[in-house]
Order: structure tokens, then C-alpha cells, then sequence
């Protein structure tokens, strides 16, 4: 059948640039997790990585950092998509417009206004000296605390993004039953509207927290590397000029790799029990 | 004392009124429809007894209590809605007993309470089924006991049929009717379906433009419209003016407008028997429809067009073209104006 | 009432958390000095006009814009066909496909870097440091937003039965996809394409490790001068954000025109 055959190589180009692009690039990242080196093959890298303190402390930190932002930033992406969608439409749109203008607004400028913000000499730092109060005593921009911070802030507008279409599934006429039969609209969104979102929230939260762990620009810039952060140590072992060693970087790339993995099977896990009701 | 009264309900929607200041009362356990063509009012006039939307002038009071300032949740009703707004993410069961669960009923008496409005539905069987597992008919019975549960005051249903197909829903109509009467719940129906309002209810209030056009029981409001908005609406009514009665039939009858029932016309072939307080009209045929058990025949009288309905009988088919004769009943004319 | 207050304040403060960085750059570009007290102690334009007047500045603008929105059509020009057939005609690939569009998202930039410099720095193929490893990179890295936005556009516009209504009146498949689909599809893919742009306009990590200097975009632009001042960054931050503003405002605008004129005709 001729139009069976037409149709296969219209595909060609999307299956040559995914291969090209995608197949290869994870194969070779495997395949020189392997290396040892000198042309053989062994779980050395992995072994050099996982008993390296340093590097498990990096690991242990860029979780810490990813986990933290994501969930707060799911939380506030949650509670802000569904109030921006009770807006009148200009407005709406015009907040969504916002809103995505700023998802843009990542790696080294937002690293540079934070640190214009609330970093030593920041404009909230100088607010709160007039008041007496040392920032510094607080909170310190650049530590694992700082990162949060700014981690969650720019994962805000994707989360967002990414809740919106969500409560599209949500009826209004389950909220206007359960009122009836005597529900408070707490009670409603505890029973009702956020079972029927809970696919959603997971599915969001893991996209951010995948998105944070491999956040590289915004965690150099505040940090000049000071922090040991995995995204930062595979980088140093590419392009660093005294540790160059693709190899262990290939390792704690897989690493990285499978605790995304790991985390996404959690979350649809978890979603697998209410996702049986959705059939 | 009446059990639900309304004065003076207005509501509006962006500028235009929806509802006109209406005035009804409804006695307990009494069975009103709400009927109407789409947009005339009839679900927002059900929303705002509800307490879903907030109206702008009037009161609503229910059992002896002012409610329009009281959430939905205050009124002491219960509502199922066209689209049933089943939980997706709860069983039959779970669905049925959440207004119980909402008020705190504890476990024991909640798990009575459902089992019973299951049995009142006949829906039992299905107890631990997801929602999504079953039919139309089944999930409006789900919707239907999730209401009663919480034994409202008073029960609204906005178009709780019509998603449904022609035979279940003539199936439900009896069962719903039967579960109000041993109830004895106080009900509020909305339609656009005659034959649900005229089989159903024991009054209904025929609605036009946010005003209500005509009250009155079944049989009034089929028989006796009072005003040409009602007998435009049900029915086939056949409209005509003074003057044309007396152009086609020669007879002067007092008012202006005057509406026949295609059941009240008698056709004849050849020369009908002699009555008294008859009109004698000719016309002749130009159609006959099958309906089922009626026969449809569209007429001409002196260029008016008539329609007439008859059993369907073999006396009663005409060839198109057929010249014949026609009489009225005089007592079955109802006059408009 | 008292509740849609409550989520214009919630919207509003959400507007406001987003706004405040942008905000202290915009400030940070016009102060001509800003050490140690809340607002600017002075201000000017010079730090605008040196960016204006760079050079390099302008180049890397066209950079930027140049591969965003040749990889954009790229992903456009591959997607919608494949996504089409897919989902029409070889339904039981479709799982593949999807598996195939998330993984761009569990692989962080850094790790696909490496992957991809592994191949591409030596041997055969080697295109390491050219625009060509960066526009083969970007597809993939925007293919699983195009991918979903396609395939959401053709559930919405009932894809299927457009084309049998199409192929009744005796239109070819080609004919059907290019004179129907295409044009409905066009209209929803637009906010996409538009994420897709600004994502890759902001893109730093691929760019710096595969092509770095070798293809100075705005972003790598703005690196080598993190170093100078802070004033001169601000600037560099607040001209990039305007283009990808008036990009977005044309597009949109440019949507609601052909929007409008076919409502018109074909309605």
C-alpha cells in the first residue's frame, strides 16, 4: 500500500533528529558512565562517585534544594492558577501574559536581581538596616536557603502554566452540589476538587522538581560554584579546565537521571490509586 | 400557610431581566413544574431558590423562614441538577451518603440512611460501583437518592431527564413521581418537555420571559390557555380570529381570538350527522401525517390552515385533495382575548 | 462578591512576587550609582546607550533570535505532520511517541550537554561548536512542549471527522490536512510556538557548553559581561526582556487579525 509507505517517510525526519538528538545522546551518556578511562568497560565512575563524599554531598544538597522548591512552588502554582482563572478575561490574560513573560526570566539576570535584592547590598537589606535589623542574621542569599528561594521563584510561572489547564476537569456543578448537600467549600476541595486535580499536581510538581535539579545558570551565577550542587560538579568535570573527566560526568549524569526517574515513578504511583477512578 | 412562598423575585444579568417580579406560593408536598422554552427563566428561577445565584430584589421564604440571604447550604434543599454532578471520584455509595457525611452523621446511622435511599431508587446492586461504570438511567437514580438523603425540605430538579433516551425517560418520569408521592417532599421541576409537565405535576407554572404566563393544574393549562403565549406554547392549537370564524363558518362568536385543539375537530367525508352548538366548516385536505396512534390532517379552510387530530382508524384516512366537512364543538373553543 | 476579591488579591500578589525582580533590574539599568541605599542615588541612560551602541550587543541579538526561531519552525515543520499521522493513522506508535516527549524533560541541561558533545566533539560527525549540534539540541529540547500542543489542538478541533468530512467532498488526504487541519491548527499552536521562543531565547546552559563563544547568543552576551557591571548586565536584561515582549504582543496580535478574518468569511 502506497499511502502505508508515504506516511513512513514522513516520519523520517522526526525519527532521524530524535535518534540523531535524543537516542544517541542518552546512549553515549550511558555507554561513557561505563568507561574506566582506558577503552574498557566498568562501574568504576559509579563507584568513584557514590563513595565520594563530596560528590554524595552534592547530590544530597541539589535533592535537598529541588524537593523543597518544587513543593512550594507547586503549592503557590496551585493556589495561583486556580484564582487566576476566576479573573475577568482581560485580566486574566493579561496576568498569564505576565506570567510567562517571566518564566523567562531565569538563570543569570534573576540570579543578578535577587542578589540586587536581598544579597549584601541589596535594597531589603538596607530597608531592614534602617530598622535596626541585620538581614544577615536571618537568612543569607547565598547558601542552600538563598537557592531555594530563588529556585522556587522562577519555577512559579511554569507551575502555573502548567495548573492551569488542570481545573478545566473541575465542574462547576460538583462545587454547587456539594454545597447543597451542606459542604463547606473547604470541605469540597479537600473531598472533591483536589482528587480531581491530584493527577495534575503530581504531574506538575515532578516536572518542577526535574526542572530544578538540572538548573545550572541560575546556581552559578549566585554561587560562582561555591555550592556543591550536582548540576554544578557535572559541568566543572565537561568544561572545567582542571577536572576534566566526561566519564564521571557521565556517571552522576545517570545519577541524576534515575532520581528523576525514580521520582517520577513515585509520583505516578501515587496518582495510579485515584487515576483507577478517572477510567 | 403555604410552604414556599416568593414575592416580588427579580434577577438580572447584565442588564437584562431575567426574572420580572414574580409572586407564587407552593403548598407541601405539592408537585410543580416549571415549564418553558429555553432562556424563559425557569433554571435561574430554580438557581435563585437554591441559593446559587443571589437575586436582586424580592423574597424567598421556605417553611415559614426567610432563606435569600442563606447559603446553599443553610436552606434545608436538595437539588439534582441536569448534568447529575455525580463525584467522579467516589462510588454509588460514597456519592449517596456524602451530604450525611457533610453533617457529621456518624458511621452506623449513615450507612442505614444510604442503604435505605438505595433500596427507595432501586439502585442497591450497583453500591460499590464507580460512578463512571454506570448507565444514564442508573447515575440520574444515584443523583436522585444523594438529594433525598439529607431529607431536604424542599426538592429541585433542573431537567433531570433530558440526557437521557425516550424510554428510560418514561420509565423514570413514573418512578420519580411515585418515590415524591411516598415521600410526600415538597418538589419544584423544570422542563421544556410538555408531556413531562402534563403527566407529572400537580400544578404547573407556565413560564415566558422571566413572567409566569399561566398556573393551574394539567388539565387547565392543556384546556383552558388564557392568553396566546400559553396556547402558542402547548398544544397544537389552532389560533383564529373572530373574523376568521366567521368567514369560514358564518357563526359570530363574542372576543377577538379564539384557539381550537386539533382533537376537537371531527372530519367527515361525506355529510356529517347533525348536532347542535356545532360549527360546519369544508376545506380540504393536504396532508395526512402518521403519527403513531394519531393521524395528523393538515387542512384547508378558505386559505386558513387547519390542523386536526384523530385516532389513527381507517374511517378517519383522507386522499390529498379530498373535499371534506368539519365540525366544532362550540363549548370546545377556548377564547384568548 | 467577597470571594472574587479574595482572588484578584491573590492574583495581585502573585503579580507582584513576579514583578519585583524584573522590577530591580529595570531600576539597577538606570542608576548611575546604587551602592548603599534603597532607591538609586542617581540616575541615567548611559548605561543603555553602551549597550546600543555595542556591536556585539546587536550580533548577538540576531543570534539569538535567529536560531529560537529557526529551531521553533524546525520543530513546527517536523511536529505537526508526525503528530498528525500518529495520532490518525498509527495509533499503537502513540504510546512511543509520548515516552519519546518526556524524556526531554528528565534529562537536565548539563547531562544532555554531555551526552551530546560526546558524539558530536569528535569522530565522523563532527559538529561540535557549530549552530548545527545548538539547532538539533533546541528541537529536542522544545519538541515536548510542540508535542503536546499539537495533539492537544487536534483533540480540540476533532481532527478525525474534519478529515472525513473533507475526504467526502473529495478531497485527497494532502489536500484535507493542508487546506482544513492546517490552518485550525495554526491558531492554537501560536502560544506554544511563543513558549517554545522565549524558552530557547532564554536558554543559557546548552548554549554555553556546546557552541559557548563560538555563537555569542544574548545570553552568553551577558556572561561574559556579569563581570564588568552590574548596571551594564541590568540594561543588557531589560533590552532582551522588550524584544521578547514585542515578539509576543506581534504574534498575539498577528493571531487575532487571522482569527478575526476567517470568522468573518467562513462562519
Amino acid at each position: 500500500m502506497s499511502n502505508r509507505q508515504y506516511i513512513k517517510i514522513c516520519l523520517i525526519p522526526f525519527a532521524f533528529l530524535i535518534v540523531a538528538f535524543e537516542i544517541l545522546p542518552l546512549m553515549s551518556i550511558v555507554a561513557g558512565s561505563l568507561g574506566d578511562g582506558h577503552g574498557g568497560y566498568s562501574l568504576i565512575q559509579y563507584k568513584n562517585a557514590i563513595t565520594s563524599r563530596f560528590y554524595m554531598q552534592g547530590i544530597a544538597n541539589s535533592f535537598r534544594v529541588s524537593i523543597i522548591s518544587a513543593v512550594v512552588a507547586t503549592i503557590i502554582s496551585v493556589a495561583g492558577s486556580y484564582s487566576i482563572r476566576r479573573l475577568a478575561p482581560k485580566i486574566r490574560d493579561a496576568v498569564m501574559l505576565i506570567s510567562n513573560m517571566t518564566s523567562n526570566f531565569s538563570g543569570i539576570p534573576l540570579a543578578f536581581a535577587f542578589i540586587v535584592l536581598i544579597g549584601n547590598n541589596g535594597v531589603v537589606t538596607i530597608i531592614m538596616k534602617m530598622f535596626g535589623l541585620n538581614l544577615r542574621d536571618y537568612f543569607n542569599l547565598y547558601s542552600i536557603a538563598g537557592l531555594t528561594m530563588v529556585y522556587t521563584y522562577f519555577l512559579v510561572p511554569l507551575g502555573i502554566l502548567l495548573m492551569y489547564p488542570a481545573y478545566d476537569g473541575i465542574k462547576k456543578e460538583w462545587e454547587e452540589a456539594a454545597l447543597i448537600l451542606g459542604a463547606t467549600r473547604i470541605e469540597f476541595w479537600r473531598h472533591i476538587g483536589i482528587p480531581a486535580v491530584f493527577p495534575s499536581i503530581m504531574g506538575t510538581m515532578s516536572i518542577l522538581f526535574a526542572n530544578a535539579l538540572g538548573a545550572y545558570a541560575s546556581a552559578v551565577a549566585l554561587t560562582s560554584g561555591n555550592i556543591n550542587l550536582l548540576s554544578i560538579r557535572i559541568g566543572a568535570l565537561v568544561s572545567g579546565d582542571i577536572n576534566l573527566n566526561p566519564e564521571l560526568a557521565s556517571a552522576l549524569a545517570v545519577i541524576l537521571g534515575m532520581i528523576v526517574v525514580f521520582t517520577n515513578l513515585v509520583s505516578q504511583s501515587m496518582t495510579r490509586g485515584r487515576r483507577r477512578a478517572r477510567k | 400557610m403555604s410552604y414556599v412562598t416568593v414575592e416580588k423575585l427579580s434577577k438580572s444579568f447584565k442588564g437584562n431581566k431575567i426574572i420580572d417580579n414574580l409572586d407564587f406560593t407552593i403548598e407541601k408536598g405539592e408537585f410543580v413544574t416549571l415549564l418553558g422554552p429555553s432562556g424563559c427563566g425557569k433554571s435561574t428561577l430554580l438557581r435563585c431558590i437554591a441559593g446559587l445565584e443571589q437575586i436582586d430584589g424580592g423574597e424567598i421564604c421556605i417553611d415559614g423562614k426567610e432563606v435569600s440571604r442563606l447559603g446553599p447550604r443553610d436552606r434545608g434543599i436538595g437539588m439534582v441538577f441536569q448534568s447529575y454532578a455525580l463525584f467522579p471520584n467516589m462510588t454509588v455509595r460514597e456519592n449517596i451518603g456524602f451530604g450525611l457525611k457533610m453533617k457529621r452523621v456518624n458511621e452506623r446511622e449513615r450507612r442505614e440512611k444510604v442503604d435505605a435511599m438505595m433500596e427507595l431508587v432501586d439502585i442497591a446492586d450497583k453500591a460499590e460501583a464507580r460512578i463512571q461504570e454506570i448507565s444514564g438511567g442508573q447515575q440520574q437514580r444515584v443523583a436522585l437518592a444523594r438529594a433525598l438523603a439529607v431529607e431536604p425540605k424542599i426538592l429541585l430538579l433542573d431537567e433531570p431527564l433530558s440526557a437521557l433516551d425516550a424510554k428510560i425517560r418514561k420509565s423514570l418520569r413514573l418512578q420519580l413521581r411515585n418515590i415524591q408521592k411516598q415521600l410526600k417532599i415538597t418538589t419544584v421541576f423544570v422542563t421544556h418537555d410538555q408531556e413531562e409537565a402534563l403527566t407529572m405535576s400537580d400544578r404547573i407554572f407556565v413560564f415566558d420571559k422571566g413572567r409566569i404566563s399561566q398556573m393551574g393544574t394539567p388539565a387547565d393549562i392543556y384546556s383552558l390557555p388564557q392568553n396566546e403565549f400559553v396556547a402558542g406554547f402547548i398544544g397544537n392549537y389552532n389560533m383564529l380570529t373572530s373574523d376568521d370564524v366567521e368567514e369560514i363558518s358564518g357563526a359570530r362568536l363574542e372576543g377577538e381570538l379564539f384557539a381550537i385543539r386539533p382533537e376537537v375537530i371531527s372530519v367527515y367525508g361525506e355529510a356529517p350527522p347533525e348536532k347542535g352548538g356545532v360549527l360546519h366548516l369544508r376545506g380540504i385536505v393536504e396532508d395526512t401525517v402518521v403519527l403513531g396512534s394519531i393521524l395528523r390532517c393538515y387542512l384547508d379552510v378558505k386559505n386558513r390552515k387547519i390542523v386536526a387530530d384523530m385516532l389513527n382508524r381507517e374511517e378517519n384516512y383522507f386522499e390529498k385533495g379530498e373535499e371534506v366537512q368539519l365540525l366544532i364543538s362550540q363549548k370546545e373553543i377556548s377564547r384568548i382575548r | 462578591m467577597r470571594r472574587k476579591l479574595m482572588h484578584y488579591i491573590a492574583a495581585a500578589i502573585i503579580l507582584i512576587y513576579l514583578s519585583i525582580p524584573l522590577a530591580v533590574t529595570f531600576l539597577y539599568s538606570i542608576a548611575q550609582k546604587w551602592q548603599s541605599s534603597v532607591l538609586p542615588e542617581s540616575y541615567t541612560i548611559a548605561w543603555y546607550q553602551a549597550v546600543l551602541s555595542d556591536i556585539r550587543f546587536w550580533n548577538a541579538l540576531g543570534r539569538s533570535f535567529f536560531i529560537s526561531i529557526a529551531s521553533v519552525i524546525l520543530c513546527l515543520a517536523v511536529m505537526i505532520p508526525t503528530v498528525f499521522i500518529i495520532t490518525m493513522y498509527l495509533k499503537k506508535y502513540e504510546k512511543y511517541i509520548e515516552i519519546i516527549s518526556i524524556i526531554p524533560f528528565s534529562i537536565p541541561g548539563v547531562v544532555y550537554a554531555v551526552g551530546l558533545i560526546r558524539i558530536y566533539s569528535k569522530g565522523p560527525v563532527n559538529i561540535g561548536g557549530t549552530v548545527w549540534i545548538l539547532l538539533g539540541a533546541f528541537f529536542i529540547v522544545v519538541m515536548p512542549y510542540m508535542y503536546q500542543a499539537v495533539r492537544n489542538c487536534l483533540m480540540t478541533i476533532d481532527a478525525r471527522q474534519l478529515m472525513e468530512a473533507a475526504e467526502l467532498l473529495n478531497a485527497t488526504k494532502l489536500q484535507a490536512f493542508v487546506h482544513v487541519i492546517l490552518p485550525n491548527i495554526m491558531k492554537g499552536i501560536t502560544v506554544s510556538a511563543l513558549l517554545a521562543f522565549s524558552l530557547l531565547f532564554g536558554e543559557f546552559v546548552l548554549t554555553n557548553i556546546l557552541v559557548g563563544g563560538a555563537f555569542e547568543t544574548v545570553q552568553i552576551y551577558l556572561f561574559t559581561k556579569q563581570n564588568f557591571s552590574g548596571h551594564l548586565c541590568s540594561a543588557i536584561v531589560i533590552m532582551y526582556f522588550i524584544c521578547v515582549l514585542v515578539l509576543s504582543l506581534l504574534t498575539t496580535t498577528a493571531n487575532k487579525l487571522i482569527s478575526g478574518r476567517s470568522r468573518g468569511g467562513i462562519q
